[in-house]
């Protein structure tokens, strides 16, 4: 029994027991490469080692064939990745190894990205805007604009003109838009609409101080005064707004806009 | 050997009958049950995150270790090959099967084997087992009583013949009950465990000892049981490790997390003589049959001294299930308990106990000395047709339980869920919680589907929010069913929305629009199922919280040993039938005695079929044959009943019949009334009913009927005139309608709307800068704390000074001199939504004063929006002073738009001289206004301004989209100096989707 016992412990022992892993020896080694050009040559006793690239942004698992001590790693698929320092992981169930490397592209298509800040301005108050221009490839990898800098930055003062600009037309995304101020006069005339015993009141066209169309959907209430006092409310529609009021033999009516009143209109 | 032979065939016969009906008809009534989603959600938990006790999902988080999880989780094991409804319901089918083995093994202890083969096929059908599974769906209760019967003949071996086999073998199985419905385990201890032991220590007497006058019997079982101490204790002891071993996580949580909320009234507590729907739900559906053989079941149950202890723990259930109806219950639970606890399971317990004594008599009456009694008095076929009677009878009730839901249906119809879980998965409308209204227990069903969070749900006990626990409402989901209490408790959450990170609301009632609307809620889309989506702006998405900790180890506990007690019963059970069972293991303490007393077998006998065809008559009677008509005060309420229901054609036909006024003009002329608040989103809370005069043929009734809206109630009174008609029917003569008609036969309006495109880059990467909207510009024209007798509320006014319509969120935060903070929201005196331009009053009331406020700070969020701003209609002004600072507000609101206005409302602000704004209220008018046509809306409004004070000693603060700014002038308003002092803003509900065409 004591020899069985004694037995035993030597076989789970034994079976604990780990050799130790040899490091691969990288056959070719490259301080720089093309991601699509990555073919590294190992040697190695191990035959089911997985291997990854390791970059900035994500890891990357890289195909594997292993012949005659030799194991190959290269891209399962051909593509462009983020640029930089990353590494090279052979991985099996017991150990990992990391080899340094510098992936970059070999393609690049150069994309300019001008960024606006606020993209939307209101020129009742500040006109004024900071522009960021950088240079990207098709990856998101920044170009340098010169040997200096990545970013050229600036402070523009944008037009007056409310509308939508753009700062590359094929960019729908980098758009920027100057919106109308607030109304800086009210106008409203009257149209007494017989076949229908209404009387149309129209205010507008609206414009802001810099002769822009206040914003479509900007409400304007009308107040008008018969025997009772009403008021109705509607919006702007490219800076017009027409109410149609009861024809009565007196009345007094006029429009406004927040604290922005119109002349007073009396109709007989 | 014959009736051994007999007990089985009709076991097998049982166990195949439950195929046959429970098997076949599950499926179909379970979506239509109370409970059944809830355990299907539970189940779903664990077959996501086994080993996790916080499930998220509900409540903001809540501790699933809170209900015993056995039931839940072997649904969760066959989930993973089955689909979860189905893995139900086949869990549910295995279940009924143990159950009908329990009661023939149960039965056996009381009686021989034929009797317990007749008990195992009333098992297949008795309607307290039926309800329990159809009606309610609730699975760990017939899972503990099934495991608590069949332990029951092995513990009553194991005190009669002291083997310790029978021992384990009987706490194998209770310990299974445990884990499935720990109610039952406890109230089983005393209901069924201590009869068993009494049953069993008198049955270990002599037969002498045993026919003894009852004071010495008394003294000889103390005697007997002292002498069995060391089993009891035994018994005991090993009985408690398991009950707080095997589920110790749940005994942890309700120690360390106590039930601290408010009772939430059950039907079960209902006095059943006051409220007889509840009566007949929770009392006599499952009960009928043990009433009708009540002479029986208390003949048989007291004749004999073994029985005592069963005859007691029969009467206590009967009575504790008799729920509120008697003082005594709540008497002997306490009160605490008697609040917490459903009282039905007491009814069902009961049934449970009647059952072997019910199977007697039915043996008896159909092959025993009562049917020979029939035969000799009567003929063979007079006891054939007494048989066929009771029977068929009987079986007419049991089909209208299986429908019983939907006869009265418990729950909204079947809801497809599919639109919504898409609804859910895209956008990251998952990073948000919802919330679902008017959908049933088939919230649970949904949160089975999803990942997503809900702010409700539907396992009350687990509720901690104070927002819910302190108040007796059930769930959020059917707050309009708990009253004002229920709507109070969906008010905060749909105001205070952000704290909960609410943003979705699915409705599948319109009841709770307004509410939805003036709380500030947008509809966003209506689904492909037909349910509306309403939407919050401003709210942020969901921040991690942090589960509540309980130990691994506990965890794994809770995981593992449920399970392996089903399981380790199991092989148990098989090593037990291979190799120990004994053939003639009970010894029969009964004897062959069928006999009944004559009074005993004429009532008994006779009973049945008065009881179950009257039920049947009385349900017939109720849908079909009563006198709705018979005098004018049932007309009127049975004409307000089928209105509340919306049946319209049943209510016209109350109308006197006229060639002139058809049903067609009744649609017609309703439909030019409907839309408002009162015919459209309320329910009639209650009538009553005033004679003006009654003559033989006419009669005047003044109506007065308070109904329940989502807004709060509201009261109104009409006049009806009826007369009778050669058919001896009152009829209600149709009021002269006189038609409201636009002069106009086509009408225009242009509306100016708005897209909010977005520049949402198409990847499920969320992008960083180019799909972000800037925040909209608002401003406080003016903000004002008042102090008005013992209330302090905030008042003033808001801006969108953009040029986009914008949604607003507001909130004040008090600081009080104890340095206390509280938030507190402006509910329905606002107009969440904004044109470019617009601006609206505001009011936010604060507490009564308590302690000093030290300053205060209003914060205003704004998001761009593009629904909820349209504005209807031109508002007229007329003021009259009614004196003593009382006015009358006059206006009339002329629709000028292409839809109804179906809540015509206006916010109405008291100005002083300066323009200062002392408070603010939402008027709302409970009929609707068509397009084209005006309304007249009066409201009586007292000025405050004259003994209100302004408190501008506190500093106020207003930060708005996060950033401190400046409070504008105050600005003197003519116009409402010329009315004096009112100023008004339109504000109305509009139904139709403008928005969404």
């Amino acid at each position: 029994m004591r020899e069985l016992t004694v037995l035993i412990f030597i076989l789970i022992t034994a079976i604990s027991c780990n050799k130790k892993e040899e490091k691969p020896i990288w056959l070719n080694p490259k301080s720089v490469t093309a991601f699509n050009d990555i073919a590294f040559r190992f040697k190695t006793n191990t035959e089911d080692m997985q291997a990854f690239l390791i970059t900035s942004v994500q890891p990357i698992i890289l195909k594997t064939e292993y012949k005659n001590g030799i194991l190959e790693v290269y891209p399962l698929n051909k593509g462009g990745i983020i640029e930089g320092k990353a590494e090279i992981c052979l991985r099996n169930n017991n150990s990992s190894f990391f080899y340094d490397v510098e992936v970059k592209n070999n393609k690049k298509t150069i994309l300019k990205e001008d960024y606006r800040s606020p993209k939307t301005l209101n020129p009742d108050s500040s006109l004024l805007q900071q522009r960021i221009v950088y240079h990207v490839d098709e990856f998101s990898n920044v170009i340098p604009i010169n040997k200096e800098s990545l970013f050229f930055e600036d402070n523009l003062i944008v037009s007056t003109k409310a509308k939508t600009y753009q700062t590359d037309k094929n960019n729908p995304l980098n758009a920027y838009y100057v919106q109308a101020g607030f109304c800086s006069k009210i106008n409203i005339s009257h149209k007494i609409i017989l076949n229908k015993d209404v009387i149309e009141v129209t205010a507008g066209p609206l414009i802001d101080n810099f002769r822009n169309l206040i914003a479509d959907g900007t409400l304007v209430t009308f107040y008008y005064k018969d025997e009772r006092t009403s008021m109705v409310e509607a919006t702007t529609l490219n800076g017009v707004v027409k109410v149609e009021i009861p024809l009565s033999s007196h009345i007094e009516v006029y429009a406004q806009i927040n604290q922005l009143k119109s002349n007073l209109l009396k109709i007989k | 050997m014959w009736s051994d032979f007999l007990g089985k065939k009709l076991l097998m016969v049982a166990m195949c009958l439950v195929l046959l009906t429970h098997g076949v008809i599950i499926y179909f009534t379970l979506p239509k049950t109370y409970d059944a989603y809830v355990h299907m959600f539970f189940a779903d938990h664990y077959q996501r995150f086994w080993f996790e006790p916080w499930e998220y999902r509900w409540y903001t988080g809540f501790l699933t270790i809170s209900y015993p999880p056995l039931v839940h989780q072997m649904v969760a094991l066959l989930a993973k090959v089955f689909p979860l409804k189905v893995a139900f319901c086949i869990y549910a089918i295995f279940i009924y099967e143990v159950l009908v083995i329990g009661i023939y093994r149960f039965t056996k202890i009381f009686f021989d084997k034929s009797i317990a083969g007749v008990a195992a096929i009333l098992a297949v059908v008795i309607s307290s087992m039926v309800e329990t599974l159809h009606v309610y769906g609730q699975l760990p209760t017939l899972n503990g009583i099934a495991f608590l019967l069949n332990a029951l003949p092995f513990l009553y071996q194991y005190f009669l013949k002291g083997k310790k086999l029978y021992l384990l073998m009987a706490l194998s199985f209770l310990a299974v009950t445990v884990s499935s419905h720990h109610v039952t385990a406890i109230f089983g201890m005393v209901f069924f465990i201590a009869p068993t032991i009494f049953m069993a220590i008198v049955d270990g007497l002599t037969p002498e000892k045993r026919e003894q006058s009852i004071f010495k019997f008394i003294g000889t079982f103390i005697k007997t049981a002292f002498k069995k101490y060391k089993s009891i204790i035994l018994f005991g002891i090993l009985m408690i490790v398991l009950m707080v071993g095997l589920i110790f996580p749940y005994w942890y949580w309700s120690k360390t997390d106590p039930i601290t909320q408010v009772s939430i009234p059950h039907g079960s507590r209902d006095n059943f003589f006051k409220n007889f729907s509840s009566g007949l739900i929770f009392y006599i559906v499952p009960l009928t049959l043990i009433f009708s053989l009540i002479t029986a079941i208390s003949y048989a149950i007291t004749k004999k001294k073994r029985f005592i202890a069963w005859a007691v723990s029969f009467f206590l259930c009967l009575l504790l299930g008799s729920g509120g109806t008697t003082p005594i219950p709540k008497m002997i639970l306490g009160a605490n308990a008697f609040n917490i606890l459903t009282l039905d399971r007491f009814g069902f317990w009961a049934s449970i106990i009647a059952i072997p004594f019910i199977a007697k008599f039915i043996y008896s009456f159909i092959d025993g000395p009562i049917k020979h009694f029939w035969i000799k008095k009567f003929s063979g076929s007079f006891h054939f047709i007494l048989s066929s009677l009771s029977g068929f009878s009987y079986l007419l009730f049991i089909l209208f339980i299986f429908h019983l839901a939907s006869f009265r249906p418990l729950q909204p119809k079947e809801i497809e869920i599919e639109p919504i879980l898409n609804f859910l998965n895209r956008d990251n409308h998952m990073r948000w919680r919802y919330l679902t209204l008017g959908f049933g227990d088939q919230m649970a069903w949904l949160s089975a589907n999803s990942l997503a969070a809900t702010v409700d749900g539907n396992y009350h006990s687990a509720r901690r929010l104070p927002e819910l626990t302190t108040r007796p409402v059930e769930r959020l989901e059917n707050a309009k069913f708990s009253g004002l209490q229920g709507l109070a408790s969906l008010n905060d959450f749909l105001t205070d929305a952000e704290k909960y990170n609410l943003k979705y609301v699915f409705s599948n009632d319109r009841y709770y629009d307004p509410l939805l609307y003036f709380t500030g809620w947008n509809r966003t889309i209506r689904l492909e199922n037909g349910i509306m989506v309403w939407e919050k702006g401003n709210i942020s998405t969901i921040k991690p919280i942090k589960a509540k900790e309980i130990s691994p180890i506990l965890t794994k506990l809770w995981g593992i040993l449920p399970v392996s007690s089903l399981m380790f019963s199991i092989i148990l059970t098989l090593i037990y039938l291979r190799w120990h069972k004994e053939n003639e293991n009970l010894e029969n303490f009964n004897g062959k005695d069928y006999h009944y007393p004559k009074y005993v077998i004429y009532s008994s006998s006779f009973l049945p079929i008065v009881f179950f065809t009257a039920f049947i008559s009385f349900q017939v009677y109720e849908l079909l044959l009563v006198k709705q008509q018979d005098n004018p005060k049932n007309t009127i309420l049975n004409f307000y009943n089928n209105l509340d229901f919306q049946r319209f054609d049943k209510a016209f036909k109350f109308y006197n019949p006229n060639p002139t006024y058809t049903l067609d003009q009744y649609l017609l002329e309703k439909s030019v009334n409907d839309g408002g608040l009162l015919p459209s989103y309320a329910k009639l809370d209650s009538i009553d009913l005033k004679e003006n005069y009654l003559t033989k043929e006419k009669a005047q009734l003044s109506v007065y009927t308070r109904w329940r809206t989502s807004l709060g109630f509201r009261e109104k009174s009409e006049i009806f005139d009826l007369v009778k008609n050669e058919d001896n029917l009152w009829y209600i003569i149709p009021k002269k309608f006189n038609p409201e008609i636009p002069e106009e036969q086509m009408r225009s309006y242009t509306y100016t709307l708005f897209k909010k495109t977005g520049k949402r880059v198409i990847s499920s990467f969320p992008t960083v800068k180019n799909d972000k909207v800037k925040k909209p510009f608002a401003s406080f024209k003016q903000a004002n704390i008042i102090s008005y007798k013992q209330n302090n509320f905030i008042t003033g006014e808001i801006l969108n000074a953009d040029d986009v319509p914008i949604n607003i969120a507001l909130k004040a935060v008090v600081t009080f001199s104890n340095n206390i903070q509280k938030e507190y929201f402006p509910k329905t005196v606002i107009q969440y939504n904004l044109a470019p331009k617009a601006s609206t009053y505001f009011q936010i009331d604060l507490d009564t004063i308590k302690s000093k406020i030290k300053f205060v700070e209003l914060f205003l969020e704004t998001d761009v929006s593009e629904r909820g701003y349209i504005k209807a209609g031109v508002t007229s002004l007329n003021i009259k002073n009614l004196g003593d600072n009382n006015l009358m507000v006059n206006s009339n609101i002329y629709n000028q738009i292409t839809a109804d206005i179906n809540i015509p409302g206006l916010i109405i602000a008291e100005k002083d001289k300066d323009g200062r704004i002392w408070q603010s209220q939402l008027q709302l008018s409970t009929t609707a206004i068509r397009s084209g046509l005006n309304g007249n809306l009066n409201f009586k409004f007292k000025k405050i301004q004259h003994v209100a004070q302004i408190n501008i000693k506190v500093p106020l603060n207003v930060y708005i989209n996060g950033s401190k700014r400046q409070i504008s002038a105050v600005v003197i308003d003519q116009l409402a100096n010329q009315n004096q002092g009112i100023s008004v803003l339109s504000h109305s509900f509009i139904s139709q989707e403008i928005y969404l065409q």
